[in-house]
Order: C-alpha cells, then sequence, then structure tokens
C-alpha cells in the first residue's frame, strides 16, 4: 500500500516560487492502477518525481507498507519503484546491449559482485522471460539497444522497469513520444504487464480515453491539487468529453483566481 | 631493431595509460584532466620510495594506491561537492602538482644506480635493453585481461552503463555518485602505475612528466576507437592499438626532422583529425550502407525515430 499525506512541493525558478504540489493526500492498495490527468504544469510528472526520490518534498510524508520512504535518497527507493519515462532514450542504456540491459534490471536493488555478468544461466532466464511477451527480443539479446526503434526502446524499458515486479511503477507519460500506432502497442503491453503481475501503477498519461479506459482510478490533477478523483461506477460512466469539459472549466476558473503563492521550503 | 625499441617501449607505457584514460573517457563519459598530474604522482611516490629504500614492488603498490587517492577525490569533488567533472579534474591536477614536489622534495628524484623493477628483471638474468620491453608487456597483458574481466563483471556492467546512462542507473538502484568515484579511482590508479614504470624505466621522476599527458591518452583511445568499437575486449584492445599507432605517427615525425617542441601541436591536429575522419566516413557513406538491417516488430525501419 502507498500511502502520501498533505506532499508539498515548491519550485524556485529565477525567484519566483511557483507551488508544483500542494498537499496532496492519496492512498493506493497494493495491485491498484491509478491513471493521472491533468494540463502542463498540474503537478503530475512533479509527484511521481518527488515519489521516486528525484526531488525532495517541502512537507508531507510518503510511506509504502507503512515504511516512510520520503527521506531516503532515489537510489534506495528504486528497490521498490520502477519507472518508466517519456523519453524512451532515458529508460535504456544505448550503448549496452539487451542481454546487458536486462542484467541491470534483474540485479535492480542488489549488490553487483565481481562475477562475470552475462552467464549461460543468465542469457538463459531472459530469453525465457522476453518470450511470452512477444516482441522477438529474445533473439537480438546481443544487440546494442541504440540499434532498436522508439517503440521497441520503450518496450524494453517497461520490461526492465517491471521484471523485478516492484512494489510501485511510475508511469509518466510514457507513450507520448511514440506515434499513434506504436503508442497503443505499447499501452496494450503495459496493461498486460500490470494486470499479470497486480503491480501497484501511477500512470501520467495526456490521453483521455487511455486514462478512463485503462487502470481502476482516474484522478484529475490542476495546479498542484487532486480537484477529481474517480473510481467504479462513477467511472465506468465517465466519458472523455466530460473529462475535457471539467478541464476546461478549471482553466477559465484559474484565469479568475488570483490567490498569492505561499512562501517556499 | 634496437632504433625501434624505445618507440614500442614508449608504445607499450602510453597503451598502460590510455588504459586509464579509456576508463574515464569512454567508461565514465567524463574528460578527467587529473591525469596531468597522476601519471607524475605515480612516478614521485614510487621513486622517492626506491630512493629512501623500499622495494620496488612496494614502491609500485603504494603508487598506485595514490593515484587511486587522486582519482577519489576529483571524483568526490565532482560528485559528492557539485562540481563540474572538468573543473573538478583541473583542480585536483593544480593540487597534485604541489603536492608530487612535497613528495619528492625537489623538483627532479634521479634513479640511475637504484634498484627499480628494470634492475630486478636483469638480476634474474634478462639482458639489460629487454627489461624495459618485458616489464611493459607483462604489465599491458595483465591490466587488459582484468579490465576485459572487470567490465563484463556484473559491477563492470553497471559502471559501463553509469557512464552510459546514469538517470536510468539511478533508476535501478545504483548510486551512480559511489560509481563514478571508483571508476576515477581505477583509472587514476592505472595512470599512476603506468607513471611509475616509466620512471622507472626513464631513470628519474619529474615533476612537469605529466605534462599533456591528458591529451596525448585521450589521442590513443580516440584513435584506437576509430579503428576497433563495439565489445569491450575490442575496445580495450583498440586503445592498446591506438596506442602505438600514435607512437609510431610521433616516431616517423620526430624523423622527419620536426622540432620536438611541435609535439604537442601534432598531437593536438592528430586528435581532432581521429574525431572528424569517423563522422565523414559517416556523412560519405552509400545509402545502403547507412541503412540499418532491422525492421521493428511494428513494421517500422529500426533508427527512424532515434539516433543516440
Amino acid at each position: 500500500m502507498l500511502k502520501i499525506t498533505s506532499l508539498h512541493k515548491e519550485f524556485d525558478v529565477e525567484g519566483r516560487k511557483t507551488n508544483a504540489l500542494n498537499g496532496i493526500n492519496l492512498t493506493l492498495e497494493a495491485g491498484e492502477f491509478l491513471t493521472i490527468v491533468g494540463s502542463n504544469g498540474a503537478g503530475k510528472s512533479t509527484l511521481l518525481n518527488v515519489l521516486a526520490g528525484v526531488y525532495s518534498q517541502c512537507a508531507g510524508t510518503i510511506s509504502l507498507n507503512d515504511i516512510e520512504i520520503s527521506n531516503k535518497p532515489e537510489h534506495e527507493r528504486a528497490k521498490w519503484i520502477g519507472r518508466v519515462f517519456q523519453n524512451p532514450l532515458v529508460g535504456t542504456a544505448g550503448d549496452m546491449s539487451i542481454a546487458e540491459n536486462l542484467l541491470l534490471a534483474f540485479l535492480r536493488g542488489k549488490r553487483k559482485n565481481l562475477r562475470w555478468g552475462l552467464t549461460r544461466k543468465n542469457i538463459k532466464l531472459f530469453e525465457e522471460t522476453l518470450e511470452p511477451l512477444d516482441l522477438g527480443l529474445e533473439k537480438r539479446l546481443f544487440t546494442k539497444v541504440r540499434e532498436l526503434s522508439g517503440g521497441q526502446r520503450q518496450a524494453l524499458a517497461l520490461v526492465l522497469a517491471t521484471i523485478t515486479k516492484p512494489e510501485v511503477l511510475l508511469l509518466d507519460e510514457h507513450t507520448a513520444a511514440l506515434d499513434p500506432k506504436t503508442a497503443e502497442k505499447i499501452m496494450e503491453l503495459t496493461d498486460k504487464i500490470i494486470r499479470e503481475n497486480n503491480l501497484t501503477t501511477l500512470m501520467v498519461t495526456h490521453n483521455m480515453r487511455h486514462a478512463l479506459e485503462i487502470g481502476d482510478r482516474t484522478i484529475m490533477m490542476h495546479e498542484g491539487e487532486i480537484v477529481l478523483d474517480i473510481s467504479g461506477e462513477e467511472r465506468e460512466n465517465a466519458t472523455v468529453e466530460g473529462l475535457i469539459q471539467k478541464f476546461t472549466q478549471l482553466r477559465k476558473e484559474a484565469m479568475l483566481d488570483d490567490r498569492s503563492l505561499l512562501a517556499g521550503c | 631493431m634496437l632504433t625501434w625499441l624505445p618507440a614500442i617501449e614508449q608504445s607499450l607505457v602510453f597503451a598502460l595509460m590510455a588504459l586509464g584514460v579509456y576508463i574515464s573517457f569512454r567508461v565514465l563519459n567524463t574528460a578527467d584532466l587529473t591525469v596531468d598530474s597522476s601519471f607524475p604522482l605515480g612516478a614521485a611516490v614510487s621513486a622517492t620510495m626506491i630512493v629512501s629504500g623500499y622495494s620496488p614492488w612496494t614502491a609500485v603498490l603504494v603508487a598506485v594506491v595514490a593515484g587511486m587517492l587522486a582519482g577519489a577525490i576529483t571524483g568526490i569533488l565532482s560528485t559528492k561537492l557539485n562540481i563540474t567533472p572538468l573543473l573538478s579534474g583541473i583542480l585536483t591536477m593544480t593540487g597534485l602538482y604541489s603536492v608530487n614536489l612535497r613528495i619528492m622534495g625537489r623538483p627532479n628524484v634521479p634513479l640511475s644506480r637504484q634498484p627499480t623493477l628494470l634492475r630486478w628483471v636483469e638480476d634474474l638474468g634478462v639482458a639489460r635493453q629487454y627489461t624495459g620491453l618485458i616489464i611493459f608487456v607483462v604489465a599491458l597483458v595483465l591490466v587488459g585481461v582484468f579490465l576485459f574481466y572487470l567490465l563484463n563483471t556484473q559491477f563492470g556492467i553497471a559502471m559501463r552503463a553509469t557512464g552510459n546512462n546514469s538517470a536510468m542507473m539511478n533508476a535501478l538502484g545504483v548510486n551512480t555518485d559511489n560509481m563514478k568515484i571508483i571508476g576515477l579511482a581505477l583509472s587514476n590508479a592505472l595512470i599512476a602505475f603506468s607513471g611509475s614504470l616509466f620512471g622507472q624505466y626513464q631513470g628519474f621522476a619529474d615533476v612537469n612528466m605529466g605534462l599533456g599527458m591528458v591529451v596525448q591518452g585521450l589521442a590513443c583511445v580516440i584513435i584506437g576507437q576509430a579503428i576497433l568499437n563495439g565489445s569491450v575486449l575490442k575496445q580495450v584492445l583498440g586503445v592498446v592499438l591506438g596506442a602505438f599507432i600514435y607512437r609510431s605517427a610521433i616516431y616517423f615525425v620526430l624523423r622527419m626532422d620536426v622540432p620536438v617542441t611541435d609535439l604537442r601541436l601534432i598531437t593536438a591536429v592528430l586528435v581532432v583529425i581521429a574525431l572528424v575522419l569517423p563522422q565523414l566516413k559517416g556523412k560519405f557513406a552509400p545509402a545502403f550502407l547507412k541503412e540499418r538491417k532491422f525492421v521493428n516488430f511494428f513494421g517500422k525501419k529500426a533508427g527512424d525515430t532515434e539516433h543516440a
């Protein structure tokens, strides 16, 4: 279970303070798949980055299975948190082979010892892991990742992030940089992997249809706050048009709203 | 044969030094300027110790450890203290100059008639003119095999990936700061090792013997990379090959009565050529050679979407 309590984050950009997260409260049950929508600057990516430990929060706590993780550095949290980024280049090491990338993913959070890395046993393990995914990657284990297309590379990034079944999976617009057809394929693969492994997931997306069709619960963020939180029947009845309407409404309100920003941390 | 010997010996020492530069420049993907001072540091430490009566083996060992520390300092400056890698190297290099002088107590420590490693080999019954050659070949083979193995271990693969994509390695739970510090320590340990051997070979340690070493090391690495690239084995062999090509080029240039003072300029030009040539190869190659072989599972040609 992931529990986020009154999470605040503020950025100081050239002396101007911006509230990126303004008191986020969110609890996710184990295996719950949450989709997050919101306009640019709503705080979606900031939320994921604070969860992953890329940024430290100004106030508030994050606990995972009742263990406080909000003060642990990024690389320690990575033991429990898998991530896929928008840019396929970020989630994979281009100059290394597919097998080497997989090895590093298998060793997530573990000590890297001085034994030979790509043993025959490991290669067999990788082949067995990739085969059911039907991507054809198992036949190209020694290909350098940079020779893959953006879509293949993002599929691999997804596999790397989920192979050790992390406690939490963070997907930050991970299909946004791909062409529509490839994006659909990756989204299908995402759904399949998450369901098969019952992964607790937070997925940021700009695609309203994906936000409502995939996953169990949808939140909308606006100016660092959660303004909509739907699941179950309410979510099933929600429409893409309804969501967009809500968006437009919020933007109008924002223009009228002139409240001052809080002090920094 | 004998006129060639010094050229071969120097190529071997440079290959050793360049393997250190390879770790920082290629594996960690950072230009580390500590080299200019860690090379003489190795020579200074071992020469001073040999003159003080220590065995040459102990002297070399301590020199390696000293190089390791120098690299670690650069690593700590650039990771824990957030100083840009380039500046971190310059700072350590500058500071080490004084340290080297302190260690030696004067700018130059002669090693003639001292029990160096070369003397040790000579005492085994090897003809004097071949002692350097034997030591360098053995050292290079040992270091080459060690690097080839290390960079293929779990740890080594993680280190290479850190240089390639440190954001990804952070997300996979690797403390990339520590990885960079260890890498730079290893790199400068090798460079100090080659400095130590070179000092004993030329018969003295000099505080200025490291001047321009970075660029010469880069020359070997980049020339090698232009010829052999790919797996770790190819890269390591490429560096050794690069060192031989670079030193041969220098050897021939010097034989054409070019003054020694022009060496640096020639080296810089060589590095530029080695950096530019592979780009030209890409530009003027026929189209069918550029086309990627793979058609991906989405029916799109690989390489259409990104060029890393």
